[in-house]
C-alpha cells in the first residue's frame, strides 16, 4: 500500500510539472499570435522556437507518465494503455489532491489544444495572404509591370 | 469563455488580414511618384471581466497613418523650386551661349579682327579701291552680325516671356487641384480618420507648383494647407487665386495673383527662372552688346569723321542723326547741343573746319569752340556759315547739312596749313600794324579812331551795339566794327584779328602801300600813338609750314620777331616762338647767314621756313600757327553723324554707312589729303586697342570678350550651384524615401521571413497536438 501512495505522490508531482508545462505553452502560444498580428517575423520566430524546450520538457514528462503507469499497471495487473487518471483515482479511493490537479490538467489541456488550433487556422491565412504578397511583390520588382502599377488610390475609401 | 476566445481570435486575423493589406497597399504604390508608405496603427482593447477576472480581449486596428516627414517635404519644396530655376536658367543661358556662336567664324569676336585686318591691309595702299572694297564688306558683316545677334536676344528674351504665360496656365491648375484636395481632406478627416492618400496627393500638387514658382506652405489644424508665393496668396483654404502673367510695352513680363494690381515678385521655379532670363540675363547682355556697338561706333566715326576721302574735302555732306525738338516749340535749331536729343554727347571742345580752295589747294583752319550747355544748334550752324565758302542749316528731317560753294571744299581733319600767315600779319606784303596787346581791349561807347589810308583818311566811330561789353571788346568784334564802316574799304584798309591781336592793314601790298594811325580817342586803348605809320614790301615773308604734329594735344605756337629787319640780312634778327600760355620755347635765327627757305626747328616735329622779306617788332607783327592733335574735341562731328563710318546707335541698328558702301573712295582714309597718306586709317586701325571710358576704361574687344567669357562663367557658376543643389535634394529625398518610401526588397524579405517562419511555426502546431491530444486521452 505503501508502494502505491509512494507512486501516487509521483504521479501528483507529475501531474504538476505538466500543468505548468502548459501553462508555459499556453503563454508562448499566445505570445506567437500577438507577434503574428503585429507582422513582427522576428518575434514570430523567438516565440515558435522557444516552444521547442518545452516541447523536449513534455517528451520527459511523457516518458515518466509511461514509467508510473507500467509499475502502477503491474501492480493491478492491468493494461497500462487502458489506465488513466481517472481510472487510477477509481481504483485508490479519495486522492483530493490529485483530482484537483486532474481537473485543473483537464481545462489546461483543453485550451492548450484550442488556442493551439486557433493558432494554426491564423497562421493558415496569413501564409495564404503571404504567398498572395510575394506573387505581387515578384510581380510587382519586373519593371514591365511597374509601369503601370501605382495609382494613388485611398485607403480608407 | 469560448465566445470570447472565439471573438478574440476573429479580430486577431481581421487585424492581421488589414496589416497584410496595408502592406499590400505600400507595395502596390511602391513605384508611385510622391506616395508616402503607410502603417497599421494596432492597440489592445480593453479587457472585459470575466467571472471577476479582467480578461485580455485581443487587438484590433485603430488608424491607417501615413509615415511622413512635414518638415522634409517643405524642404523639398523649397529644393525642388531652386532646382527647376536653375535647370530654366541653365537652358535659357546656354541658347544665349550658343547664339553669340564664340570663338567661331560667326562670331563678333572673330568678325571685328577681320573688319581691323581689312583695315590694316587697306592702311599699305589706301587708295587700292579692291583693298577699300574688302574693309567695306568688312564692315557690313561686322554690322550685320551685330543686327543679327540683338535681335536674336530680342528674340530670346520675348520667347522666354511668352514661356511663363504658358507656366502661369499650370500653376493655376495645380493650385486648383491643390484647393479642391483641401476640401476633401477636411470632408474624409472630420471623420475622425487620416486622408493619408489625399495629402499624397496634395502634397504631389505642391512639388508640382514648387517646380514652376517659390512656394511657401503653412497647413492649420483642420488639415487645410495655404500656398504663398512671394508674399502673394495662391491658395486659400478652398479657394485658388489665378496668377496671371503680362508682357509689358518693354518687355517686361508681369506676373499678378488674383485681381491683386501690384505684380508678384517670382524668383524661383521654372518661371522664376524664366523671368530671370527675360528680364535681366537677356536685357543685360543686350545692354552690353549694345555698349559695345555704341562705342565702336563712336570710336570708329569720331577717327573717320575727321578724314578725307580719296576724293579729296566733301563737297558736301549731310548728317546721319537727327536734332530732335525736345522743348517742343516747333524749332529744332533752338536747342541746346546738349539737349538736342543726339544719340552721342557733345563735349565741350573745338571743332576745326577746313576751307580749300580746289583751284590752288591752299586752306585756311577756322576753329569752333563749342560749349554744349550754352552752344544751341543754331550757334553752330551760324559759325559755320561765318566761314566763308561754306552754307549749312538744317534739312527737313533735322540733319546738318554742310555745302561748299562751287571751287571750295571743306574737310574736318586736322592737317597742317602748309601757308599759315593767310592774313600776312607777319611780313605780309600789305602795310600792316597789330596791338602790342590782346583782348579784351576797354573801349568807350563813341570811341573814334582816325586814319589816313592809302585812298584818302577816315574816322571810324565805335557804338556799344557792335559789342557785346564794349569795355571788354574783342579783337574780331573791334575789327567787324572798322571793316562795317564803309570809309575804312574806301580808304583802303581793313582790320584782322589774329590771335586776339588787332591789325590794320592796307588792302593793297608793295612798298607803295601805307596808312597812319593819325588820332582817335580808341589810341590809347589799342595801345597805338598818333602818328605810327605802316609800309608795305615787295616781297611777302610767307612762312611755310611743314612736318607732322607728332604731339598729342591741340598745341598754338605764336612767332614774334625779337626786332625790326630782313630776314636772312640783318644780324642777330629772331624770331621768337611761344606757347599758348606765353612760354617762350625756342629762338629761331633768321639773321644774316640764314639761307631764306631753309626749314627751321619747332617743337613736336614742326618745321617752319621763311621768305624773303621784313618783319616787325615794332609794328607787332605776330603769326600763331595751330598744331592740331584733334580736329574735333567737341565730338559734334560723331554726334552729329557727319562723315560717319557707321550708322546708327547700338547693335539694333549699327550699319556701315551706305554712302561708303555704294562707292568705297568715299572712305575717309586719309588725314591730310594728300596721295598715299593712310593717317586717318591709322587712328581708326587704333580704336581698336584703345581704352573707351563709357566701356569701364577697356577696348570694345576687350570688353566683348569679357561679356562672352561672363556667359561662359555664369553658366559654370550655375552649373555648380545646380549640382550643390541636386545633391542637397537628392540627400532630402532620400532621407524622405527612408522615412516615406516603401522598400520592395525589404517587403519581400519580410514575407519571406513569413514563409518561413509559419513553416516552423506548423511543425510545432501539429506536435503540440498530437501530444496534447494523447495527453487529454489520459486524463
Amino acid at each position: 500500500m505503501i508502494a502505491i501512495q509512494s507512486l501516487l505522490n509521483s504521479l501528483q508531482a507529475w501531474a504538476q510539472e505538466e500543468l505548468a508545462g502548459q501553462r508555459r505553452m499556453l503563454a508562448i502560444i499566445a505570445r506567437q499570435e500577438q507577434k503574428l498580428c503585429a507582422n513582427d517575423t522576428g518575434g514570430l520566430v523567438e516565440s515558435t522556437q522557444a516552444l521547442e524546450p518545452e516541447l523536449a520538457a513534455q517528451s520527459e514528462r511523457v516518458e515518466k507518465r509511461r514509467r508510473l503507469f507500467s509499475v502502477l499497471a503491474a501492480h493491478w495487473q492491468a493494461d497500462p494503455e487502458a489506465l488513466s487518471l481517472s481510472s487510477i483515482l477509481e481504483r485508490c479511493g479519495a486522492q483530493p489532491g490529485l483530482e484537483t490537479l486532474r481537473d485543473e490538467l483537464r481545462r489546461s489541456t483543453t485550451e492548450l489544444l484550442r488556442r493551439n488550433r486557433r493558432f494554426s487556422a491564423l497562421a493558415g491565412a496569413h501564409r495564404r495572404l503571404v504567398e498572395e504578397l510575394v506573387g505581387a511583390l515578384l510581380e510587382a520588382r519586373n519593371p514591365a509591370s511597374r509601369d503601370h502599377g501605382g495609382a494613388l488610390v485611398d485607403a480608407q475609401a | 469563455m469560448p465566445n470570447v476566445g472565439l471573438n478574440i481570435g476573429l479580430k486577431a486575423l481581421l487585424t492581421a488580414q488589414s496589416a497584410l493589406d496595408n502592406v499590400g497597399h505600400n507595395i502596390s504604390n511602391a513605384s508611385t511618384p510622391g506616395y508616402s508608405r503607410q502603417h497599421l496603427l494596432m492597440s489592445a482593447d480593453p479587457a472585459i471581466l470575466l467571472r471577476g477576472l479582467a480578461v485580455g480581449n485581443g487587438v484590433s486596428a485603430q488608424q491607417i497613418l501615413r509615415t511622413a516627414d512635414a518638415l522634409l517635404h517643405r524642404r523639398l519644396v523649397l529644393q525642388q523650386s531652386s532646382i527647376s530655376q536653375l535647370d530654366q536658367r541653365l537652358t535659357g543661358m546656354s541658347q544665349v551661349e550658343s547664339l553669340f556662336s564664340e570663338p567661331g567664324d560667326r562670331g563678333l569676336n572673330n568678325l571685328m579682327q577681320s573688319f581691323y585686318s581689312a583695315l590694316s591691309s587697306l592702311s599699305s595702299s589706301p587708295e587700292d579701291l579692291v583693298q577699300r572694297t574688302g574693309a567695306v564688306q568688312a564692315g557690313q558683316s561686322l554690322s550685320g552680325r551685330f543686327n543679327e545677334l540683338a535681335k536674336s536676344l530680342a528674340l530670346e528674351r520675348k520667347d522666354n516671356a511668352s514661356q511663363v504665360g504658358a507656366q502661369v496656365s499650370q500653376v493655376n491648375t495645380l493650385s486648383a487641384q491643390v484647393a479642391k484636395l483641401n476640401k476633401e481632406i477636411a470632408a474624409f478627416e472630420s471623420s475622425g480618420a487620416a486622408a493619408n492618400d489625399l495629402r499624397d496627393q496634395r502634397d504631389r500638387a505642391l512639388q508640382g507648383l514648387s517646380q514652376l514658382v517659390n512656394i511657401t506652405t503653412s497647413e492649420g489644424s483642420d488639415g487645410y494647407v495655404t500656398v504663398l508665393t512671394n508674399g502673394a496668396l495662391l491658395v486659400g483654404k478652398t479657394k485658388a487665386y489665378q496668377l496671371s502673367a503680362t508682357i509689358a510695352s518693354d518687355g517686361t513680363v508681369l506676373v499678378r495673383a488674383g485681381n491683386n494690381l501690384r505684380p508678384v515678385n517670382v524668383s524661383g521655379g521654372s518661371i522664376g527662372g524664366l523671368v530671370h532670363l527675360s528680364q535681366s540675363f537677356v536685357p543685360d547682355l543686350l545692354a552690353q552688346l549694345n555698349a559695345v556697338a555704341h562705342s565702336l561706333i563712336r570710336a570708329s566715326n569720331h577717327a573717320h569723321s575727321t578724314g578725307i576721302p580719296a576724293g579729296g574735302p566733301f563737297q558736301s555732306l549731310t548728317g546721319s542723326n537727327r536734332v530732335q525738338d525736345l522743348n517742343d516749340n516747333g524749332d529744332l535749331t533752338d536747342e541746346l547741343l546738349s539737349d538736342a536729343g543726339l544719340p552721342f554727347d557733345v563735349e565741350t571742345g573745338s571743332l576745326y573746319v577746313n576751307i580749300t580752295n580746289r583751284s590752288d589747294s591752299s586752306f585756311r583752319t577756322t576753329r569752333i569752340d563749342i560749349d554744349p550747355a550754352t552752344t544751341t544748334v543754331q550757334d553752330l550752324i551760324d559759325e559755320l556759315n561765318a566761314i566763308p565758302h561754306l552754307d549749312a542749316s538744317l534739312d527737313s528731317n533735322g540733319r546738318l547739312q554742310m555745302t561748299a560753294q562751287d571751287g571750295y571744299g571743306f574737310d574736318f581733319s586736322s592737317r597742317l596749313n602748309p601757308h599759315p600767315d593767310t592774313q600776312g600779319t607777319l611780313g605780309g606784303g600789305a602795310a600792316s600794324l597789330g596791338t602790342s596787346g590782346d583782348e579784351p581791349f576797354n573801349l568807350a561807347n563813341g570811341a573814334t579812331l582816325a586814319v589816313t589810308g592809302p585812298a584818302s583818311a577816315f574816322t571810324v566811330t565805335f557804338d556799344q551795339s557792335q559789342f557785346g561789353d564794349i569795355t571788354q571788346a574783342t579783337a574780331a568784334e573791334i575789327a567787324a566794327a572798322i571793316n562795317s564802316d564803309p570809309a575804312t574799304a574806301t580808304g583802303g584798309v581793313r582790320a584782322v584779328a589774329q590771335d586776339g591781336h588787332l591789325f590794320l592793314q592796307s588792302l593793297t601790298t608793295g612798298s607803295s602801300a601805307s596808312f597812319t594811325v593819325t588820332g582817335g580817342s580808341a589810341l590809347g586803348s589799342l595801345g597805338w600813338t598818333a602818328g605810327t605809320q605802316a609800309q608795305g614790301q615787295q616781297n611777302a615773308v610767307g612762312a611755310t609750314l611743314s612736318g607732322v604734329h607728332a604731339g598729342t594735344t591741340n598745341e598754338s605756337y605764336t612767332l614774334v620777331p625779337s626786332g625790326d629787319g630782313e630776314i636772312g640780312t640783318t644780324a642777330g634778327l629772331t624770331i621768337d616762338v611761344f606757347d599758348s600760355a606765353g612760354l617762350r620755347l625756342t629762338s629761331l635765327d633768321v639773321g644774316s647767314g640764314y639761307q631764306p627757305g631753309t626749314p627751321l626747328t619747332l617743337p613736336n616735329g614742326l618745321k617752319v621756313s621763311f621768305g624773303v622779306g621784313s618783319v616787325s617788332a615794332t609794328n607787332n607783327d605776330r603769326l600763331t600757327i595751330d598744331a592740331l592733335a584733334e580736329s574735333d574735341s567737341s565730338q559734334a562731328l560723331v554726334a552729329l553723324g557727319l562723315n560717319s563710318l557707321f550708322t546708327g546707335t547700338d547693335a539694333t541698328d549699327i550699319s556701315f554707312n551706305q554712302s561708303i558702301a555704294l562707292d568705297p573712295r568715299n572712305l575717309a582714309a586719309s588725314g591730310t589729303g594728300a596721295l598715299g597718306d593712310n593717317s586717318a586709317l591709322r587712328a581708326l586701325i587704333g580704336t581698336r586697342e584703345m581704352t573707351l571710358s563709357d566701356l569701364g576704361g577697356v577696348s570694345t574687344g576687350e570688353f566683348y570678350g569679357n561679356l562672352v567669357g561672363s556667359v561662359g562663367f555664369v553658366i559654370d557658376s550655375a552649373k555648380n550651384a545646380r549640382e550643390v543643389e541636386q545633391t542637397l535634394y537628392d540627400s532630402l529625398r532620400s532621407r524622405r524615401e527612408q522615412t516615406s518610401g516603401v522598400n520592395m526588397d525589404e517587403e519581400l524579405v519580410n514575407m519571406l521571413q513569413f514563409q518561413q517562419s509559419f513553416s516552423a511555426a506548423s511543425r510545432y502546431i501539429t506536435v503540440v497536438n498530437s501530444t496534447n491530444d494523447d495527453l487529454l486521452r489520459l486524463i
